[in-house]
Order: structure tokens, then C-alpha cells, then sequence
């Protein structure tokens, strides 16, 4: 019958295949820790959690959203419109539970409405999260007329800027969220229902899955956690500003699929995308470390996210 | 007709036999965990039309792929008019004079005959600007040289699938192919277009080109073919002249054994009670169509292409509407979604395996299990290690060849593909399974595994089974009863012993008897 031969020799490429990311992480935490002694300390860490927590919160429903073949271009207008409707509440006298809830209403609404019309209409996720997008913005400036939202109440700065033990709080959240994600990606029946929806949504629907509620649910997570992250940015900053998380969507999507997301679904994952985020924010940090301007950063982290997927793409079709 | 002696399946005799156009020497494949191809010799003459064939699986799309330079052979050589061919590239292979036309084909849809067939290569006026008249030319004078009427000005996505393979053929011809491999040409055309196919075919041979014709269609290989290789699980079980073998032998040399007929199969009893039934189903394609199953039925759907075989399973499976009552186990019910239809135990191994039936990407465990993951679930939590080994259990009782059920369900073969189909289906502990062409595609070996799975599903008490086929013949081997679909209707319905030719006559006709 057929016969088996033992996989030879392939095993280093379907291992760097794998953990490339890992490969880079490691390569550029060395020469981070080579540039600058600060780099290896425990405070950096602890700065680099706090810094890359919002990017990593909306960058875990963005790889949910990639993941069922979509894309949402919305997240950096939602996290603004989140934050204002917080900030005013708060300014507004309300207690912070009611705040962050109403905040993060604000986002599932704005998911339920990009999921509803991608997955019934039709229209690609592309344009109505790009409407979205636009629209998104232009309610988080209406909230103040485009005037921030200074001297937020200081209990409200222990989510963005609070640490238990020496560890930020945001940065926790953030690998809470991932975790959780994570779990559920691969244990339970709506994260598989994903995985299937992604990689063949025609063969799902016919397999009983139910492909449009699956897309529905992910936009509205992708909604909540933009908004979460929010909150986040507010509370840190202890200011509701209209204009953040602008370009957040690309950063998400850079570090999703540096994490492995494919663009076309059905592949990648949270793990991934967690270090996806957490390599852009090294190379970041190095830059600082060296003293170089910024400009250099981003033609850099340009470089480096072509660089990451051409070997991914090396490697997958070289088998 | 070849009038030179023909290289044998034992080692070629030296000396006797004419040196081969092309050869392909000891070449050896392996992907992970499978050794796809072990030291195949693969020989050709020049000018012939040589068919290679081969169970799924067997390594012929692997060996082609090879010569095409796709992929890069583990070891061995290929030596081209004497020449060694070094192909790194598809184009590089292309350069030497090899096309490959590929199944699926590789047209650009929306652009015009001539240009496709002069894709890469436009004529030009001057560098960089199109020479649009002289192609328009240079294209009418290659398809009438075929003698095919195609305006080299029609747009490709306006034509036949057997006026697209003749594009096709055009552009190898254009591209100076010396060698074409034709990958199941025939398996999307009507018999006309099939007949002017073998015209273009023997045409091109006459003009001296080599032709490697690839089918699962066997018959058809004794009117196209000079010489045929067998392949075996990566062997060469046989290479020779086509003449001095029969259907039965090739069949025999594929598979390693002799088929079993699925005639005089006792088929499963039958028992009075109507397991699913519908009356008055209608929509763009069904004209009121009235069934009904009973619990232990097979009942074959037989009609030609967009009789609304399909549709009715879309119908049973709520996946596509139709209008008109469905009553399962006597009680009407609605069916919106496949979601409602499977709750009531209705399970459809849909006609496009790849697109429809499965998740390519996924593992073997997880196509298997995806349909019965919510019922084998605690409030949404999967149990993975129960779904391994109920996925490990079905790929033994199901004899799914694979290394192991985390492997991608895209690695396997089409035969063993099928099987998950259907192994979701069975793990979802359906009792009213809808099969559509369930053996299109895959090799003798598997089709007679297929069958004997819907056997004995059809055994197994309260089970009701359709199965729509345009294979009569594979109908009529396993059928109680056969429903002929003319035009979105039932046209005639027929018990054992299966009148052939009035079934046929009735799937053109769409009248069950013969006119005086």
C-alpha cells in the first residue's frame, strides 16, 4: 500500500515555518538588549506591556474579524468614540461602571452595525467598515465639538495607567483578553465555527453552521474590544480625545497577519497576532532606546512587516 | 496509427525500441509522509498520443507536475528529444516546448480568444505596443487550421467548456509546444464536445505533436490513445501499446485487483413506512416535483445537467427554497436552513466536494466532526480528545487513508476526501442521507468503497437514502427505484430490472416510452 517514508530534513523548515515570528522576536530582542543594557530590565517590560496593550486589545478582534475572511477598518474611530463617550459621561458626573458600559455599548453597536451589513447585504466588510470608519470619526468629534476632555476623575486612571504588583493593568487586561481569546478559538464551538467559516463559508453553511450570526458576533467583538481599548487610552491619558487611535486599523492589521492571519481567512490566531504586536512595540522600543527619530522607526517597521510575511510566503510554498 | 514498436512495461529492450521523445527517468517524489512517486520511468514517443492513468492518488498529477516544473523532483532526470530538460519553472518547461493544460484551465475569462492564446507573447507593432490586426490574424489561422469555428475576437468566458479546451490547445500550438499534457479533458464536456475535441487532438498529432492524455474516463482512452502507463501508488505498473488491452485489464492494472460488480448485491430491505417526503416542490428549477423514500430505500435521482437533481437534495436539506410540503417521518416541517433540516437528521454530501463538502484547510478530525461538534459539546466547550478519537474511529471504519486525523483534509485524495464528506454525516448520527454524484471524480477502488458505505447506511434501521448520479449505470447497481428528472419534474420512475434505454430515453425526452 501506500508507502510511508519518514519525514526527513523538512522538520527546521516547518519549524521556522511556524515560529517565525518567534525567530524574530528573539533576533531583535538580542540586538535590542546588545544596543541598549536598559532594554532587559523588568521596568522596560513593564513599559512595553502598557504601551502595546491598546494596539493588542483592538489587534485581538481584528485577528477574530481576519480570521472569518473580513476586515475592519473601523477600530481606530470606534476606540475614539468610546473613549469621548466615556470621557463626557464621567465629566458628565455619572459613576465609571456606567461610563466604560456605555462606552462599550457604543462599539457594539457601531460592530452590530458593520457585521449586520457585511454578512446580510453583501457588501464587502472593506467598505462598510470604511464608512464606518469615516462616520465613527466624525461622531467621536461632534460628542465635544472636537475639543478634548481634560482632568478625567483619578479612579479612573487605574485601568490605563494602574499597576498591581509592578505589572500595568492594561498590560494584564491585554493578555487576559488574549488568553481568553485564545480558549475559545480553540475550545469552543463558536471558535472553531470560525476557523470554518473562514476557510470555506459555503462548506460551514452546509455543514449547519450559521455563517452570517458567526460574522454578526465577530464584527460586534471586534466593536467591543475597540471600544474596550478605548477606555483604555482615556483612562491612560486621563483625557477623552477625539482624534486617537487614528491608523490604528493598519497597526492591527500589520501585526495580525505578522502573527500568521491570512487576509483571505481561515487561518492565524490571537497567539500570533499577540506576538505581532509585541514585535512591532520592540522595534519601536529600540529605536528609542538608540535615540533615533521616528521617521526612521516607520520606514523601519515598514520594512521589517514585508520583510516577516515574504519569508512566510517563501516558506509555505516551498513544499 | 503508430507504426513503430512500442516501448514495453519491463525495462525498455535496448537497442529494438526507438529512442522516446521524451523521457522521464527514475523519478522519485516524497511529501511529508507520503513517497508520491518511486523511481518512475515514464517514456514516450514522439508524435503520440500517450494516456497516462492512474487511481487518485496514484502520482500521475505529481509526475506532470514534475515535467511541468512546478514541482522539483526528489531525484531522477528528464531528458527531452535526447536532451536533459532542466525545469526549475513552469515557465522554463514551457520554453522547452512542454504545455500543460490543467482541468481547471488557466484562461483569462474576460479577455478575448486571441489574446489568450497569445497570452505572454503578444504580436507587437513596435516594442511594447500590440499589434491587435496581426493577432486577430495569426489566431484566425491557427483555429482554422483546426478546423474549429471560434471568432478569435469572442470573449473566452462566452464559450463552451469544449471550445475553451480548444483555446487551450491553441495556445500551446501558439506557444510551440512540443509536448502537450491534457489533464481530464474530458471530464466537464458533452459528448459533441468531446467528439470535436478528438478531431483537434488527432489533428495535432498528425502535425507531429505529442500528446499525454490524462482520464478517469477509460473508454474513451482505446479512441485517443496509442500507448497507455499505468501508475499504482506511485509505481509504473504498466507502460505499452493501448491495443493489446482491455477495460477490464486497465481497471485490474489500476487497482491491483478485480472490481466487484455492484450488481446482484442484495440491496437492504425495505419497510412500509414513508421516511421523507414531498409534494408539489417547486422553485426556478422544480416544476412540482412529488417523492416520497421509505425507511430502508435507496432511491437513485437519475437526469441529465439541470434536470433539478441538485435542486430537490437543496430542497430536502432546506439549502436552497422551494416552494410545496415536506413531511419527514409523516409530520410536515419546515425547512429554512440546513440547521432545521439537520435537526431532523437529514445529512447532503454535496456534488462539489472541495467547495461545498469541505474545509480545506482544516484537519481530517475537524471536517469529520464539524457537523456533530455542537452535540458533542458541553455548553459550547469542545472535548478535544473525544473528537480525536471519534474522528480516529471513523477513519478506521470508514478505511480513510491518511497519516493521521490532525492532517489537512487538502493532502488527501479525492476518493479519501469523499469518505470524510460522508463521515460527517455518519458522526452526526443522520438518518435521511442525500447524496450528490457521491463517486464524481474519484477512482474505481474508492467508487466501490462509496457504494458500500451507502449500503450500509442504507441497512442501518430508519434510514432513508437518495443518491443523484449522472452515472446510470452506478444507479442501477444500488437503487430500489430510479426517478428520471426531465425539466424540474419527474418524468418516469422505474424498479429493478432497470430498463436502460428507456431511462435514457426518458432523461432526453422526458417522455417514459418510446414513441411508435
Amino acid at each position: 500500500m501506500n508507502a510511508v517514508s519518514p519525514p526527513r530534513e523538512f522538520a527546521w523548515k516547518d519549524f521556522f515555518r511556524k515560529y517565525n515570528l518567534l525567530f524574530f522576536i528573539a533576533v531583535f530582542t538580542i540586538a535590542a538588549s546588545i544596543i541598549s543594557p536598559r532594554f532587559l530590565t523588568f521596568q522596560n517590560f513593564a513599559n512595553l506591556l502598557q504601551q502595546s496593550s491598546v494596539t493588542g486589545i483592538v489587534t485581538v478582534g481584528m485577528t477574530l474579524v481576519i480570521l472569518v475572511g473580513g476586515i475592519d477598518l473601523g477600530v481606530g474611530s470606534v476606540l475614539a468614540l468610546a473613549g469621548m463617550v466615556a470621557a463626557v459621561l464621567l465629566e458628565g458626573g455619572y459613576g465609571i461602571f456606567l461610563a466604560i458600559a456605555a462606552a462599550l455599548a457604543s462599539g457594539a453597536v457601531l460592530g452590530l452595525f458593520n457585521g449586520y451589513v457585511s454578512a446580510k447585504s453583501g457588501v464587502p466588510s472593506f467598505i462598510t467598515t470604511l464608512a464606518t470608519m469615516v462616520a465613527a470619526r466624525g461622531l467621536a468629534l461632534l460628542t465635544t465639538d472636537g475639543s478634548p476632555v481634560f482632568d478625567l476623575p483619578e479612579t479612573f486612571q487605574w485601568l490605563g495607567a494602574g499597576f498591581i504588583g509592578s505589572i500595568p493593568v492594561s498590560g494584564l487586561l491585554w493578555i487576559a483578553i488574549t488568553v481568553v481569546a485564545a480558549l475559545m478559538l480553540k475550545y469552543t464551538t463558536f471558535g472553531r465555527g470560525l476557523y470554518a467559516v473562514g476557510g470555506n463559508d459555503e462548506a460551514a453553511r452546509l455543514s449547519g453552521i450559521r455563517v452570517k450570526r458567526s460574522v454578526i458576533h465577530v464584527f460586534v467583538l471586534s466593536g467591543v474590544l475597540s471600544a474596550l481599548a478605548g477606555v483604555v487610552t482615556a483612562s491612560w491619558l486621563t483625557v477623552g480625545q477625539p482624534t486617537a487611535g487614528k491608523g490604528m486599523e493598519l497597526d492591527a492589521i500589520a501585526a495580525a497577519v505578522l502573527g500568521g492571519a491570512s487576509l483571505s481567512g481561515g487561518s492565524g490566531g490571537v497567539i500570533g497576532a499577540f506576538g505581532g504586536v509585541w514585535l512591532l512595540a520592540i522595534i519601536t522600543n529600540i529605536f528609542n532606546l538608540a535615540g533615533l527619530s521616528s521617521y526612521y522607526q516607520m520606514i523601519f517597521k515598514g520594512g521589517i512587516i514585508v520583510a516577516a510575511l515574504m519569508l512566510n510566503q517563501f516558506f509555505r510554498t516551498r513544499d | 496509427m503508430p507504426d513503430k514498436p512500442e516501448t514495453s512495461g519491463k525495462p525498455e529492450a535496448a537497442g529494438t525500441a526507438p529512442a522516446p521523445f521524451l523521457e522521464m527517468r527514475g523519478i522519485s517524489k516524497a511529501f511529508p509522509g507520503v513517497q508520491a512517486l518511486d523511481k518512475v520511468d515514464f517514456a514516450v514517443a514522439a508524435g503520440e498520443v500517450h494516456c497516462l492513468i492512474g487511481a487518485n492518488g496514484a502520482g500521475k498529477s505529481t509526475l506532470m507536475k514534475i515535467l511541468a516544473g512546478v514541482y522539483a523532483a526528489d531525484s531522477g532526470e528528464i531528458l527531452l528529444g535526447g536532451k536533459p530538460l532542466r525545469a526549475a519553472s513552469p515557465s522554463d518547461s514551457l520554453k522547452a516546448g512542454v504545455a500543460v493544460i490543467y482541468q481547471e484551465l488557466s484562461l483569462v475569462e474576460h479577455l478575448t480568444v486571441a489574446e489568450n492564446i497569445f497570452l505572454g507573447q503578444y504580436p507587437k507593432l513596435m516594442p511594447g505596443v500590440v499589434d491587435w490586426l496581426g493577432m486577430a490574424k495569426k489566431a484566425k489561422v491557427i483555429l482554422d487550421g483546426l478546423g474549429v469555428r471560434i471568432a478569435p475576437g469572442a470573449e473566452v468566458s462566452s464559450l463552451s467548456m469544449g471550445h475553451k479546451q480548444i483555446v487551450e490547445l491553441c495556445k500551446a500550438l501558439a506557444a510551440e509546444a512540443r509536448v502537450v499534457v491534457m489533464d481530464e479533458p474530458s471530464a466537464t464536456l458533452s459528448k459533441e464536445e468531446f467528439n470535436a475535441l478528438v478531431k483537434v487532438v488527432f489533428d495535432l498529432k498528425a502535425r507531429g505533436v505529442t500528446i499525454i492524455y490524462i482520464s478517469h474516463r477509460l473508454e474513451e482512452l482505446f479512441l485517443v490513445g496509442d500507448s497507455v502507463t499505468v501508475l499504482r501508488d506511485g509505481k509504473k505498473a504498466y507502460s505499452g501499446p493501448i491495443k493489446s488491452l482491455d477495460i477490464k485489464e486497465l481497471v485490474r492494472l489500476m487497482i491491483g485487483h478485480d472490481v466487484r460488480s455492484g450488481k446482484g448485491c442484495s440491496l437492504p430491505p425495505l419497510a412500509d413506512a414513508v421516511k421523507i417526503e414531498a409534494r408539489g416542490l417547486s422553485n426556478n428549477v422544480l416544476k412540482g416535483v412529488d417523492l416520497a423514500v421509505r425507511e430502508g430505500e435507496i432511491l437513485g435521482l437519475y437526469g441529465l445537467v439541470g434536470s433539478g437533481r441538485s435542486e430537490i437534495l437543496h430542497a430536502f436539506f432546506g439549502s436552497q427554497r422551494a416552494s410545496g410540503v415536506i413531511k419527514v417521518d409523516g409530520e410536515e416541517v419546515r425547512l429554512s436552513s440546513p440547521v432545521d433540516a439537520m435537526r431532523l437528521g437529514v445529512g447532503l454530501i454535496p456534488e462539489q466536494r472541495k467547495t461545498q463538502g469541505l474545509i480545506l484547510g482544516l484537519a481530517v478530525w475537524e471536517n469529520a466532526a464539524i457537523a456533530a461538534i455542537p452535540d458533542l459539546s458541553v455548553k459550547g466547550a469542545l472535548i478535544p480528545r473525544k473528537l480525536y478519537a471519534l474522528a480516529r474511529s471513523f477513519v478506521k471504519r470508514l478505511r480513510i487513508k491518511t497519516p493521521s486525523v490532525m492532517t489537512e483534509v487538502r493532502s488527501l485524495s479525492g476518493g479519501n476526501q469523499q469518505k470524510v464528506v460522508i463521515a460527517k454525516w455518519l458522526m452526526k448520527k443522520s438518518s435521511i442521507l442525500l447524496f450528490d454524484e457521491p463517486t464524481q471524480g474519484i477512482d474505481i477502488g474508492a467508487k466501490e468503497e462509496v457504494y458500500d458505505i451507502i449500503r450500509g447506511f442504507a441497512g442501518k434501521p430508519g434510514a432513508a437514502t437518495i443518491v443523484a448520479s449522472s452515472e446510470l449505470e452506478e444507479l442501477e447497481g444500488m437503487c430500489h427505484r430510479i426517478c428520471v428528472l426531465y425539466e424540474g419534474r419527474v418524468a418516469g420512475e422505474f424498479t429493478p430490472p432497470f430498463p436502460t434505454k428507456v431511462i435514457l430515453h426518458t432523461a432526453i425526452t422526458g417522455e417514459a416510452h418510446e414513441r411508435r
